[in-house]
């Protein structure tokens, strides 16, 4: 399905969507490596160089077991207690799960906490533009606006069905708070990315094998309580 | 082609009762079906009693209230992704021959978790719940079950293990995923091409609810 935007699934593929991540800098030594290092050399998780210091301060605040991550609930703590209101726990740990590092079992480090919030930033600036009357909320016509303006094109069968999933959820009022605007960003935007993975020939179709479809899928579930 | 075993990359797909006719026209479910003959009468009196403006049609909510005077509850998200799964569509409305197919197909599964909770702990871990899928035909890679286990694993305690409900979804999802893939590789050659639009389409219904 090529289209006149240059691709099939729109022009700038994301360009400019704000999850770049610093330039790399050389590795520092795990936090938290050597038993005595939490109290022993002090406090002090290290950030990538020009980290949000509010980002900083919401990491050291919400890690109150000083364990150098943050896990589900010191992450809805920080949340809450910082620029946003409290998110639903499928959010939080949709977050968590796309954010950790496979390799931390406890919950994320400072680098990717850094990178939710920054990410967050973003989403937090779109969808304010987008909430034209600042109700706290926008229908599925905005989101398609405010993922148009990441570069993605969403078809509008697709919107139709994100429709009926969110109206079922809000009984029939079709608007997304912040959070479900999240929820539903991140879902569609990290699916499209993945998607684009498997199309190098940017034809807007892909092959894939069965076991590579379901890796791709699940780690977007949102797991409820 | 490693690793394919039960007829095929997908596994034979039985052990479980067929679901109901995939209906093409959305409207279909709209219209009130109705019982097989021969339905046990008391599953016929839980759906007269869940309906209970007479429509020959029940919503997520009066399935959810009929099913667990049958079942411990469900979540109202297992039990639209059941609707959904048994309707093919996302009209919100079950009718007599689905909520049949449901049913059976919970009985199913009930006992099948049974069958692989053997220390009756109430939960199945990873290699359980693998063992469970693959005795239902589905042959799901063990990093598929790890990511499926972390994501359902409500106390993140480490137990690493899944609830009933939870094992419901977990069998929903990969049953209604795995349909889909298979309707786009009749060959079944364990391949399958999407466009973006039929990926996104087919895939968004399972993750969010």
């Amino acid at each position: 399905m090529a289209s006149s935007f240059g691709g099939p699934y729109g022009y700038g593929y994301g360009y400019g969507d704000g999850q770049q991540q610093p330039q790399p800098y050389p590795p520092q030594p795990p936090y938290g490596s050597s038993p005595s290092s939490s109290f022993g050399s002090g406090y002090r998780p290290s950030f990538p160089p020009g980290t949000d210091p509010e980002a900083i301060r919401s990491f050291e605040m919400a890690d109150r077991d000083w364990s150098g991550y943050i896990d589900e609930e010191e992450l809805q703590q920080a949340l809450c207690s910082g620029p946003y209101q409290r998110f639903s726990t499928g959010t939080v740990r949709l977050l968590i799960f796309l954010f950790k590092n496979p390799t931390d079992p406890l919950g994320l480090g400072p680098k990717e906490f850094a990178a939710l919030w920054s990410c967050l930033g973003q989403w937090r600036a779109i969808f304010e533009r987008f909430d034209r009357d600042r109700s706290g909320k926008i229908d599925l016509t905005e989101l398609r606006d405010a993922l148009y303006s990441l570069g993605y094109v969403i078809p509008p069968s697709v919107l139709q069905v994100l429709m009926s999933i969110y109206d079922s959820r809000s009984s029939g009022t079709c608007e997304l708070n912040f959070d479900a605007f999240v929820e539903c960003g991140m879902i569609v935007k990290g699916l499209t990315e993945k998607f684009k993975e498997k199309d190098l020939q940017y034809t807007g179709s892909a092959t894939l094998g069965y076991d590579e479809f379901l890796c791709m899928i699940l780690p977007f579930l949102v797991s409820y309580d | 082609m490693a690793g394919y075993g039960y007829g095929g990359p997908y596994g034979s797909g039985g052990g479980y009762p067929p679901p109901a006719q995939p209906y093409g026209n959305p409207f279909t479910a709209l219209t009130p079906s109705s019982f097989p003959p021969g339905t046990d009468p008391n599953l016929v009196a839980c759906f007269q009693m869940a309906d209970q403006d007479g429509s020959g049609l029940v919503d997520d909510r009066e399935l959810q209230r009929a099913l667990s005077s049958y079942n411990q509850g469900f979540s109202l998200r297992t039990v639209r992704l059941l609707m959904y799964l048994f309707t093919h569509t996302n009209s919100g409305r079950i009718g007599p021959r689905e909520f049949t197919g449901l049913f059976h197909c919970l009985q199913m599964w009930r006992g099948t978790f049974e069958r692989f909770d053997r220390d009756r702990s109430g939960k199945i871990d990873g290699p359980e719940l693998r063992e469970a899928l693959l005795s239902m035909g589905f042959v799901v890679p063990p990093v598929v079950v790890d990511l499926l286990v972390s994501k359902f694993d409500k106390y993140g305690d480490g137990s690493r293990a899944i609830e009933y409900d939870n094992f419901i979804e977990c069998c929903l999802i990969v049953k209604g995923l795995t349909e889909k893939f298979k309707e786009r590789d009749t060959m079944l050659s364990g391949s399958a091409t999407f466009t973006y639009e039929s990926f996104m389409l087919t895939v968004l219904p399972f993750l969010i609810a």
